[in-house]
């Protein structure tokens, strides 16, 4: 029994891949850096500048980044050029573990600054942390050019021809690389389960069962969160705990609330109790079984499409997009599985049409 | 566990229950010079910090059940010391970006209930800058004709 459970824990990070993702979504990535979070994450850190460095609290992201926070202005422009350089080396695949390093730690102390004074921005958290796996992870070379460049090496120390009779099937197999153990793409899917199972543990945990009746949810759709609308950042409190620490108020603030648009058609069409509580306990159960991913790439195709749904709902009814959530979803599902799941009822129409009798 | 540390988190958005009914308050920040000078207001903004996070590093939710910060064994001296040094970075940042302007000598922050009703704001401490001493609960009532400040509800 225990062999056998050795032998499963070792076939799920090390089972080898052929046709890993790890190349695709390092390009689109760091690609991504360039265009989005790394002016984002710069523009962050120049606004904080001005800042007395006591007013930062440590966070997990500050301690491991070791530079202190902010930087001084000189520094910036080290930041601002180290970031977009490594970001363009790690695209191409030039020296790509340590540009995706580099990148991976910039973004980290630069959004982690902002999280000890602003804001925790749950989707670039992810995102840094996909850098630095791929930093580490077999299989993140695949299309880069360190990967060319050590062919081109192999084939003059061999006097070798591998592209002799350059095929694209052939070239794409040498671009992509050796099968390779498949724990970099194990540990990014860990990200999302972690994360997705994370709001539905947390949804049982602050707020019980309650949380299955929709209030909550109907609470931030149909416009009641808007009722002080102007009103700066509101706060809410629990009556129970408003003895709790009678030094400091007497009305027991325990959290903030979110200040999120909400689609006028919730408030005028969909203002059902049952309508909230179905969409919440859907939601509830799509964040708590993330953990299937794991099972076979069907399922992780169909989960992941689910987690599209749901982030294309919140999207349309609160204008959250989560757009970095759906990209990475678009990079790890599996396309070849996509492609026989989509035409299997045409391939099986034609399976029995062909075993009809004329 | 169970607290967002950054980059790692519980993903504890909208995960807290509220209904209709919850009570909803909004923080307030005012500035004096001490001596009995018309306050004003001093709004969080202008420093570029987010009431969130004064929440979350600094004032500390009542209840444990919170993916945000709860102190433990919280007393009035911690909070007090947590206090003077959240509103010591403050001013300090305030004066570096408004250097031309006098910089207020005592601040007072507020705690307002906006819903189900508007209450008057309760006044949470008082904080002097000559020597970033904090006293808490101080028996002051919100200063006539002044506007509570209005701005978007962060997302």
């Amino acid at each position: 029994m225990i062999a056998r459970l050795d032998q499963a824990w070792k076939m799920f990070w090390f089972k080898r891949q052929h046709w890993h993702p790890l190349g695709l979504i390092r390009i689109v990535l760091a690609y991504r850096a360039i265009k989005r979070y790394i002016p984002e994450a710069t523009g962050f850190v120049r606004k904080e500048l001005h800042v007395d460095p006591a007013h930062f609290f440590d966070n997990v992201g500050s301690t491991l980044a070791i530079v202190p926070y902010p930087p001084s202005q000189s520094a910036m422009p080290i930041l601002t050029y180290g970031l977009y350089l490594s970001a363009l080396l790690a695209m191409v695949g030039f020296f790509t573990r340590t540009s995706l390093a580099i990148l991976g730690l910039g973004l980290l102390y630069a959004y982690s600054g902002h999280a000890m004074r602003v804001g925790f921005n749950h989707q670039n958290a992810m995102i840094l942390q996909v850098f630095l796996i791929l930093a580490l992870a077999p299989g993140s070379k695949a299309w880069s050019l360190d990967r060319l460049l050590a062919i081109a090496r192999f084939s003059w120390k061999r006097k070798a021809k591998p592209l002799q009779r350059p095929g694209l099937l052939r070239i794409a197999r040498h671009m992509q690389g050796p099968a390779v153990p498949r724990w970099g793409l194990q540990l990014i899917l860990a990200l999302f389960v972690v994360v997705y199972t994370g709001a539905g543990v947390s949804k049982l945990r602050y707020s019980g069962y309650q949380w299955y009746d929709g209030q909550t949810l109907a609470y931030y759709l149909d416009g009641t969160h808007q009722a002080e609308k102007k009103i700066s950042q509101p706060f809410f409190a629990d009556p129970a705990y408003a003895d709790a620490f009678p030094w400091k108020d007497d009305v027991g603030l325990v959290d903030h609330s979110y200040g999120n648009y909400s689609h006028p058609i919730f408030k005028e069409k969909l203002n059902y109790a049952w309508f909230f509580a179905a969409v919440s306990i859907a939601t509830l159960l799509l964040e708590l079984v993330a953990i299937v991913v794991y099972i076979s790439p069907e399922i992780r195709n169909l989960y992941l499409l689910s987690a599209m749904a749901m982030h294309l709902s919140i999207g349309f009814a609160m204008n959250l997009s989560f757009s970095e959530y759906r990209l990475l979803i678009l990079l790890l599902l599996s396309y070849p599985v996509l492609w026989m799941q989509i035409t299997w009822p045409i391939r099986k129409l034609l399976k029995r049409q062909s075993l009809t009798p004329a | 566990m169970g607290v967002e540390d950054f980059p790692l988190t519980c993903a504890g958005m909208f995960a807290q229950q509220i209904t209709p009914q919850t009570p909803r308050y909004a923080f307030q920040l005012t500035g004096d010079d001490g001596l009995g000078g018309q306050p004003r207001l001093v709004p969080f903004r202008d420093i570029g910090a987010s009431k969130r996070s004064f929440f979350v590093h600094a004032y500390g939710s009542a209840s444990p059940n919170t993916c945000h910060t709860y102190f433990y064994n919280d007393t009035p001296e911690a909070f007090s010391a947590r206090m003077s040094d959240w509103l010591t970075g403050f001013m300090n940042t305030w004066k570096r970006k408004h250097a031309d302007q006098e910089a207020p000598q005592r601040l007072t922050l507020w705690l307002e209930q906006i819903y189900p009703e508007r209450g008057e704001p309760i006044p949470v401490l008082h904080y002097r800058a000559k020597d970033k001493a904090v006293e808490l609960k101080p028996k002051v009532q919100w200063p006539a004709g002044l506007v509570e400040e209005n701005e978007k509800a962060e997302d």
